[in-house]
Formats: C-alpha cells, sequence, structure tokens
C-alpha cells in the first residue's frame, strides 16, 4: 500500500477537528457580508460575491444539524472546489475557525467505519489520530451534493475508539 | 466491322452516346463502366476496335491513365476524351500519352456524329 | 460581287478568325465548326465571278482542316489555317492586294502539302471522305459550359430555363437512380472527411460524384441541377488541388447543396418524370441564394494569377496579357518566365507580383480560424463579465467622490474599452445557425422519407449568428417543431394535388436579427391548425369552458398545444408517436428565456415564431427588489407593470388566493415573497406588480420595489444552489457589487404549485 503525504486543512466545528484535503482548497477568507437565502433546508446560508464571481456559502454547523451560531469576525470561509453535474463549483463553507494545516500519510487514516457513527460512512473518509485530538476526514463531494442535512449528533462527540 | 468503345462511369451519358450512335447507323458498340473495365475489353477486343470515347474522371482507373494503358498496345486507334470545362486543363497531359482529341461535356448530338464521322464510318 | 455577298463572306472569315484564334489543340468540337465555317465559305465563294481562285484556296483549307482530327497533323495544320485567315482578313479588309494574297499562300505551298500528304489517321473502315457536304450552318448555339460566362439568373429562373429538359422519361428516371446513387457516396464520404478532412482518395470520389451528376444533367437539359452540382463541384475542385482547406463550415455548405440536389430529384421522382410536370416543383426551389452563396465562399478563396496581377498594375497591357495566354498553351513555361522573356515587364515587376501572390495565397489560406477550446472561451466570457462588473464599480466609486477630469476621462475610455471587448468576445461565442438548418433539413427529409412524403426545405437568414449555448438549446425543440410540421401539417402528395397545392411540401426555416434578440420561423404550407378542433379537445380536457370557447383569443386557444398530452392528432405515427409534445419545446426554450408563438391559417399554413436572446451571457432583465434582496425577472416574458389599488384585489374564500380583474380576465395576483421566502410587509394602498404572460395564462407578480430594466450578465449559480432553489436560473453582480438572483419563470410558477 502506498504511504503517500497528503497535506490536509484542519477546521474545527464546536471544538471537533475536521480535515479536508487541501487540494479541494481554493482559498480561505474571512467573513464577509452574506446576501441572504431564505430556503427551506437552511443550511444554504446566502451568496458572497468573490470578486465577481457568485459563490454560495454553506453553513457547516446546519449542514451536520448542530444549533445555528451567530456569524462573528473570527468566522471564516472555506472556498472548496467540488465536482458539479456540469462543471467544478466553488462553494464557501462557514466553518467556526481553521486550525492548521498537517501533513497526514494514509496509512494514518484509520477507513474503517466505525460502528456507531450516525455520521454515513459515505460522507466519512476516515479518522485520524493527531497527537490529543480526534480528526475527521470529510468526503467532501458527497457531503455537499447531497440534499439532506448530514446529522452528526451525539456519537461524534463520543466515538468508539 | 470494327467497334467504338464507349467508357463512361454514368449510365446516362453511355446511354446517350449509344444512342447517338445507333441513331446514325453505328451499331458496334462496347461499353465499359469505368477505366478497368474499359482496359479489359480493349485488350479483349484488340484490332477490333475503330475508336474509343472516354470520359475522364472515372473511378478504378480514370481516363487518362487508360489512355497510357491502350497506347501500350494500341498506337493508332483514335481516342476521344469525353471531358469538361474543369477537366480542360487535363487535356495537354492527355494528348501527350496519345489522345487524339477531346470534347466538352455536355455537347449536341450532331457534333458528335460530326466528330465521330471523321474517323469513323458507319 | 455585292454588299451583301461581301458581308456574308467577311462574317466566315472573321468568325474563321476568332475560331482559329481561341483554339486550342485536340478541341474537336472547334475543329468540326471550323470544317464547318470553311465549307460554308466555299458555299458562298463556289460560284461568285473572278472568285474562283479564293474559291479554289477555300477548297483546300477544307482538306487542311481536316487534319485536326490527326495530332500528328494538327499543329501544322492549326498554324497554316491561322496564318492563312490573318492573310484572308487582310485581304477583305482591303489591307492586302489580291496579288499580295496569292503570294503569300504560295509561300506557303509546303506546309500545305505537309498537312495535305502527311501519313496520319484515315477514318476507317470505307474510302476517303470528299470534301465536307456542304451544308447550311446552323446559327451557332452556345454550348452551355456551366462555367462563368454563363450569368445565372439572379432572382427566380429566366424564361425558357427549364425548355431544354428531354422529354425522355426513361431516360430521366435512370438519371434520377445514378444520381441518388452518387449522392448516397458522396453523403458517406462527407461523413469520413469530417474525420479526415484531407484524404485525397475520398475527396477524388466525391469529386468524381458531383462531377457526374453535372456531366449526366447537363445532358438531359436539367440546368438546375447541372449548376447546383457545378457549383458544389468548383469547390471540391478547390479542395482536390489543395488550394483550400475543407473545413467544417465547407462541409457543411457542401451538405447544404447536397439537400437541394435531393430535393430537386425528388422533383423528378414525385412527378413520375414528366417534364412539364417536373417544371412546377422544379420552379419552386430556387437554387440561386445557394449558388450565389457558394460564389461568395469560392471567391474568398480565389487567388488571381501573375498576369492577372502585372496587368492590374498597369505593369503589362491585357493585349499583351491575351498574347502570353495564347504563347502559354504552346509552351511549358510559366507566365512570369514569358513576360520577361519577351522584355515586356521587367524581372523585378515580376518578383513583385509573385510576393503579392504569395500573401494572397497565404492570406487565403490562414483565412481560416485559430481553435480555442469552450472551456478557455466560457471562461474567457465569464472574466469578461467580471471585467465589466468592476469597471462600473469603479466608475461608480470614482464619480462618488471629487476627481478630477482626468480621472473621468481615463474612466470613460476604459469604459469604451471594456465594452468593446466584451462585444467581441460575446461574438467570438456566437456561431451561425446554418450550423444545425444543416442538420435539420436532413431530419426533414428524413422524416418526410419515413411517412413517405415529399417535402423541400427553403432555408433564409442561416448565416445569422447566435449563442453556441443558445444553438444547442433549441435544437431539440426545432427538430420537434420540423418532425411535427411534416407529420401533422404537410399533406399526402394526392391531398395536396387535390387542393391545388404543389405535390412538393414546403418548410421555411428562417432566422433573423429582431431588435435584441433573434427570431427563428418554421414554416410548413400543410394543413394548418383548425381552431375547432383545438377547442374541442381543450374542452375535453377541461381546460377550456364552453362559455369561453367563443371568445377565446387565438393567441390564447394555440397556447393550450403547448401543454403536456395535448395532441390534436386523431392518429399516432411513428414520428409523432414518440411521447413528447410541444410542452417539452417549450419547456426547453423557457430555460433560455425564449418565446414561442403560433400563427396559422387553416389548409395554408402554420408558422411558429419563436423568439430568443442573442445570448445566455447578457439578458434584458426587470430588476426589483424583494424583501432583503434583489431579483431579476426575464424582461421577454413580463406584458406590462401593474400597479394594483388594495381595494381591486379579490380574495378567495379560504383567503389563500388573490385575484384581480384585469381587461376582461381574472388574474392570480402572486406575492414572490412566498417564492423567494422574503419577508412580508403589510400591504399598502398601491401594490406593485408586474404582469406576466405564460403559457395560456396570466399572473401578477407583486414586488416591494420596481427598480427598472437592464442589461444583466448572467453568472452561473453552483448546482448546490440551484438545487436547492430551482426558481433561479442564474444571479447577477450589479456595479455597487450587491448581488441580485435571476428568476427561471416556469420554476417560480412551479414552486408555487
Amino acid at each position: 500500500m502506498s504511504d503517500e503525504m497528503k497535506k490536509y486543512l484542519i477546521f474545527t466545528i464546536e471544538r471537533e477537528s475536521y480535515g479536508i484535503p487541501i487540494s479541494k482548497v481554493q482559498e480561505v477568507i474571512r467573513y464577509m457580508p452574506i446576501t441572504r437565502l431564505h430556503e427551506a433546508s437552511r443550511f444554504l446560508k446566502g451568496v458572497v460575491n468573490l470578486r465577481g464571481k457568485i459563490i454560495p456559502i454553506v453553513d457547516m454547523r446546519l449542514k451536520f444539524g448542530l444549533p445555528e451560531k451567530p456569524y462573528t469576525d473570527r468566522t471564516v470561509f472555506i472556498i472548496v472546489e467540488i465536482l458539479g453535474l456540469r462543471d467544478v463549483n466553488h462553494i464557501g463553507l462557514a466553518v467556526d475557525g481553521v486550525k492548521d494545516v498537517v501533513d497526514i500519510p494514509d496509512s494514518a487514516i484509520n477507513r474503517t467505519p466505525e460502528i456507531g457513527f450516525r455520521f454515513k460512512s459515505k460522507y466519512l473518509y476516515g479518522i485520524v489520530q493527531l497527537q490529543e485530538s480526534m480528526v475527521l476526514i470529510l468526503n467532501l463531494d458527497s457531503i455537499l451534493t447531497t440534499e439532506e442535512v448530514v446529522e452528526l449528533g451525539e456519537q461524534v462527540k463520543q466515538p468508539a475508539t | 466491322m470494327k467497334y467504338i468503345l464507349i467508357a463512361d462511369d454514368s449510365d446516362v451519358i453511355r446511354s446517350i452516346v449509344e444512342q447517338t450512335l445507333r441513331l446514325n447507323k453505328y451499331e458496334n458498340i462496347l461499353k465499359a463502366i469505368d477505366g478497368q473495365d474499359a482496359l479489359e475489353k480493349a485488350k479483349a477486343n484488340q484490332g477490333n476496335i475503330a475508336l474509343y470515347v472516354l470520359d475522364v474522371n472515372m473511378p478504378r482507373m480514370d481516363g487518362i491513365t487508360l489512355v497510357k494503358e491502350l497506347r501500350k498496345f494500341d498506337s493508332t486507334t483514335p481516342i476521344i476524351m469525353l471531358t469538361t470545362e474543369t477537366d480542360k486543363s487535363k487535356m495537354l497531359v492527355a494528348r501527350d500519352h496519345g489522345a487524339t482529341g477531346w470534347i466538352i461535356k455536355p455537347f449536341q448530338g450532331e457534333k458528335f456524329m460530326k466528330i465521330v464521322e471523321m474517323y469513323v464510318k458507319p | 460581287m455585292t454588299v451583301e455577298k461581301k458581308k456574308t463572306i467577311q462574317t466566315f472569315v472573321e468568325r474563321l478568325n476568332t475560331l482559329l484564334q481561341g483554339y486550342e489543340l485536340g478541341d474537336l468540337v472547334k475543329a468540326v465548326d471550323i470544317q464547318d465555317t470553311l465549307s460554308s465559305l466555299y458555299k458562298e465563294l463556289q460560284n461568285l465571278p473572278r472568285m474562283e481562285k479564293f474559291a479554289q484556296l477555300a477548297q483546300h483549307l477544307i482538306r487542311v482542316a481536316d487534319g485536326l482530327a490527326d495530332p500528328e497533323k494538327e499543329p501544322k495544320a492549326v498554324s497554316l489555317l491561322r496564318s492563312v485567315s490573318n492573310d484572308l482578313n487582310a485581304f477583305l479588309s482591303g489591307t492586302l492586294s489580291g496579288k499580295e494574297l496569292g503570294a503569300r499562300v504560295r509561300a506557303k505551298s509546303g506546309l500545305f502539302r505537309q498537312v495535305l500528304f502527311g501519313q496520319g489517321i484515315q477514318p476507317v473502315p470505307g474510302e476517303e471522305r470528299e470534301a465536307k457536304k456542304t451544308e447550311a450552318i446552323a446559327p451557332r448555339q452556345e454550348i452551355p459550359s456551366g462555367g462563368a460566362s454563363v450569368p445565372p439568373p439572379s432572382l427566380g429562373y429566366e424564361v425558357g430555363y427549364f425548355d431544354s429538359i428531354v422529354e425522355d422519361e426513361k431516360l430521366l428516371s435512370q438519371f434520377f437512380s445514378e444520381a441518388k446513387d452518387h449522392l448516397e457516396e458522396a453523403q458517406s464520404i462527407l461523413v469520413e472527411l469530417e474525420y479526415d478532412p484531407t484524404n485525397k482518395e475520398l475527396i477524388n470520389t466525391i469529386f468524381r460524384n458531383f462531377h457526374t451528376i453535372k456531366g449526366s444533367s447537363a445532358f438531359l437539359g436539367l440546368r438546375n441541377v447541372e449548376e447546383l452540382s457545378h457549383a458544389i463541384e468548383d469547390l471540391l475542385a478547390l479542395v482536390r488541388e489543395g488550394k483550400i482547406f475543407l473545413s467544417k463550415e465547407l462541409i457543411d455548405l457542401v451538405f447544404h447543396g447536397m439537400e437541394l440536389l435531393r430535393n430537386l430529384l425528388e422533383g423528378m421522382h414525385i412527378n413520375d418524370f414528366k417534364p412539364q410536370e417536373m417544371k412546377k416543383s422544379f420552379r419552386i426551389i430556387d437554387i440561386h441564394p445557394y449558388i450565389n452563396l457558394m460564389r461568395r465562399v469560392l471567391d474568398q478563396y480565389k487567388y488571381r494569377k501573375i498576369g492577372e496581377i502585372l496587368a492590374e498594375e498597369g505593369k503589362i497591357t491585357l493585349q499583351d496579357l491575351q498574347k502570353l495566354l495564347r504563347k502559354q498553351t504552346e509552351t511549358e513555361k510559366k507566365i512570369g518566365e514569358l513576360v520577361v522573356e519577351e522584355k515586356i515587364a521587367t524581372t523585378e515587376d515580376v518578383l513583385d507580383a509573385l510576393k503579392k501572390q504569395k500573401t494572397q495565397v497565404a492570406k487565403v489560406k490562414r483565412l481560416g480560424y485559430v481553435k480555442v477550446s469552450n472551456e478557455k472561451l466560457n471562461t474567457l466570457i465569464d472574466i469578461v463579465g467580471e471585467l465589466v462588473i468592476n469597471q462600473s464599480m469603479l466608475k461608480q466609486e470614482l464619480l462618488g467622490g471629487a476627481t478630477s477630469d482626468r480621472a473621468e476621462r481615463n474612466i470613460s475610455q476604459l469604459e469604451t474599452i471594456t465594452t468593446t471587448i466584451k462585444n467581441l468576445v460575446l461574438s467570438m461565442g456566437m456561431t451561425p445557425i446554418s450550423e444545425i438548418f444543416t442538420k435539420l433539413r436532413v431530419v426533414a427529409r428524413n422524416t418526410a422519407e419515413e411517412l413517405g412524403k415529399s417535402v423541400y426545405v427553403e432555408m433564409r437568414g442561416e448565416d445569422t449568428e447566435l449563442d453556441r449555448n443558445v444553438i444547442e438549446t433549441i435544437y431539440d425543440p426545432l427538430i420537434h417543431i420540423i418532425r411535427n410540421s411534416i407529420d401533422h401539417g404537410i399533406e399526402p402528395a394526392e391531398e395536396r394535388q387535390q387542393k391545388g397545392k404543389d405535390k412538393v411540401g414546403k418548410i421555411l426555416l428562417a432566422a433573423e436579427h429582431k431588435g435584441s434578440g433573434i427570431e427563428i420561423v418554421i414554416e410548413d404550407d400543410g394543413r394548418g391548425i383548425e381552431a375547432d378542433r383545438v377547442k374541442a379537445k381543450a374542452m375535453e380536457l377541461g381546460l377550456l369552458k364552453k362559455e369561453e370557447a367563443e371568445s377565446i383569443s387565438i393567441k390564447d386557444l394555440y397556447a393550450f398545444l403547448f401543454l403536456p398530452g395535448f395532441s390534436t392528432s386523431s392518429s399516432v405515427t411513428t414520428v409523432s408517436g414518440r411521447g413528447v409534445g410541444l410542452d417539452v419545446v417549450k419547456k426547453n426554450l423557457d430555460s433560455i428565456h425564449g418565446r414561442v408563438e403560433i400563427v396559422s391559417e387553416p389548409g395554408k399554413f402554420t408558422r411558429f415564431i419563436i423568439r430568443l436572446p442573442l445570448t445566455l451571457a447578457i439578458i434584458e432583465g426587470f430588476v426589483t427588489r424583494v424583501g432583503e434582496n434583489k431579483y431579476v425577472f426575464p424582461f421577454s416574458a413580463i406584458e406590462e407593470i401593474k400597479v394594483i389599488d388594495a381595494s381591486e384585489i379579490m380574495a378567495s374564500e379560504n383567503g389563500s388566493e388573490a385575484l384581480i380583474y384585469h381587461r376582461g380576465a381574472h388574474i392570480p395576483v402572486l406575492k414572490a415573497h412566498r417564492v423567494f421566502k422574503e419577508e412580508e410587509k403589510k400591504n399598502g394602498e398601491r401594490i406593485l406588480s408586474l404582469l406576466f404572460s405564460l403559457d395560456q395564462s396570466k399572473y401578477c407578480v407583486v414586488v416591494d420595489e420596481l427598480i427598472g430594466k437592464q442589461e444583466i450578465v448572467i453568472k452561473n449559480l453552483s448546482d448546490t444552489l440551484l438545487q436547492e432553489c430551482p426558481y433561479f436560473s442564474g444571479g447577477t453582480i450589479f456595479g455597487d457589487g450587491s448581488i441580485g438572483f435571476v428568476v427561471d419563470m416556469q420554476g417560480f410558477l412551479e414552486s408555487l404549485k
């Protein structure tokens, strides 16, 4: 098995750490005013004008079924590229904060889906232990292309190790 | 009585030429549908052909190549090329290879017969 | 010798001169003409007093002319005839006396002998012919060469154009099947050439296809077929010679021509090859627009010869040029070499001309295109959109504060440049509609064949350009309409004949710029739409109440045809029975802000009129504010701005629906807030609304503020967003950097259901 090192961007929501491959990330921007949309699923907060491009902002807290929290100056938008129906789409993820960029070897990522996670395995690429904290590596494409709210629920906080 | 050999890939032109000849009492006519066919028929009837009437543009073997091939074994029989305004430029080459002359399509039957008469009597 | 006699003789000699000047070795028809002219001359001279010697000379010349039939003798015969005929001319014009003429002729006796008694071909079998029979010469008939020398009529067909068609049904039908075979072969070759445009063998074969059709049709007097195939042949000749590259555009052009040819052939077939009947069908198929188009295309590729360049620049005279050209036929030398050899122009002049020709050739060859990937082009269009927005933002920013004159000047200059770039880039994404028209013609023909009908497709404005993306979207709807027209519109041949129509049905495909958009028309000269049948069907489906049936407008009535499951056709055919209706047409067009309308006269025609925006990147939008955001409605769907007085609104019993009565109709009042989930403010006295006309219905859409009509640069909203909000078709960024949402009306209405 290959043991490639890949760079991951680690961000936090509600003190939990999540990782996404840096290759998917176009840039990280500070909070900017959102043109709000009021649609049903609610996690789609609205759009921002990023240098002439209209970028939808998905609130990851809402996407994960967590309670809404007002945005502050600390809120950041991670602009990611995901494969859409016709071409590459840019989407902004509103998260509580960005922590770090780290190198993680593929072998360090535990790919076995953990029983007891309500977090469906198709949204989860794997889990990795970094020093004291555990990081959930996300499968962004499937998270962002699904219409439903990806509920993390209680179990995330006490994963079976 | 010797034959007149007509080679043209167009059924219509073959028919017209044939009809015109028959109307003018030329009964011995050989027809070929392309250059290759014409060459084979010419070889099979060597010495029995009085005149060749050949289209320039034909499949399998074009008229110019056909002239070249015919002249390899028949240096005297007149060859009339049926050409068009577009292909007229090729006529110099055809003559170099031994074609006797050319007629631009379309032509009038009367003119055509006068030309044939210069070479063959019915 | 009487004056008239002299004139006749002079005419013959002049004719002889002309024939000889233009004579090319091997030209048998001209050889016969020369012989005939000499015979006539001899006949005139024969019994004239004191003309015995002249007559004798003519008799000799007849025998010399016989030598034209023999390649061995021919060159000598020609030069002898030329020289004597020049002498004769001089004699008749009085510059040469009879004595001098005699002397000159005698001086050529050696040549005479060579030509007359040399070895050569003799007519076989039988004895040598006597002097040619001296029949009267028929008035010289121009041999239709089909070349540029016979200018085709520019409009319709001249009188007698079809008179030369041979009355021989057998030959015509033979030609029909032969030409059909050739077209079939050409068709498959053309498809191959699209992938392998330089394949010599393919090019040769397809050239021969048209060459043969041209040749055969000319014999049968089918001038239209001849002209058409000749035009195509000319183009393919240039391709064959490697002078032009067989681009996609040219392939399409050939396809187009083939369709026309097929139509002509069909016109023969359907009339059982009866020339009188055929003519009628021929007349409605005008080939000249195509021929003219072809000529324009060919002109682009044609380049001038060295001689022409020199003559044009006055370096040599036209007479010199003609002389040189004549000389050129005898030698293998190039014109340039001859010019220098004859010291008519200097070497520098020739080199100069050569250089000019070269750049011209290069230009012609390079006239082509630079290939750009769709992706790059789309990115470019996108970025330019951003440029436009940024520039207007910058302008607002600068003009808001105190700026210097210079800054203002610069900014307006920047604006001009930006606009130019924008227009240029948008035009780069434009494609001529011929791209799909050509395909549609094939569809029409196939459909007609399937149904055993005969149809001729006429195209107009096929060089009209529009956005590639628009073209892609309208292709399917257009196919559907065309199939529909042939299936339901065009009657079978017998029925058409009974009605006094031409047996060949006609479909018109036209495109035209209208205002800021484009209008596409598909018209058939078939049955038309019977309003009563549409009414009956609409009532059957419960779409129309009996009492409304009388007063309903034709426009509203036809709108029913675009509803799903609505078909008045009593029979299901293979063509229409595919589960797609006009509703799909409408849906596709809606998605690109297009509109479709039907006009019809029963028994005469049905016309579909499609109006489209020129491009998808920029639309005419009406900007409004609803709640906290700006929303852009497609301007094309808005019928009027309606300010509703609160008292006008009638609520339904449960209060869920609001209606107003406007111009004799009850119109639902819809709050945009509900769709966009914006906060509703309390109704004031005056309610602002936009009155839309969609499908057969009208709607009032209530908004908070009317901002105005604007050109809107449409930005992609990501799929994620569109999935959540199907009532948007895109977004836009305004000059101040704020974002607006572009509304998709279909989605808007559906989300209210």
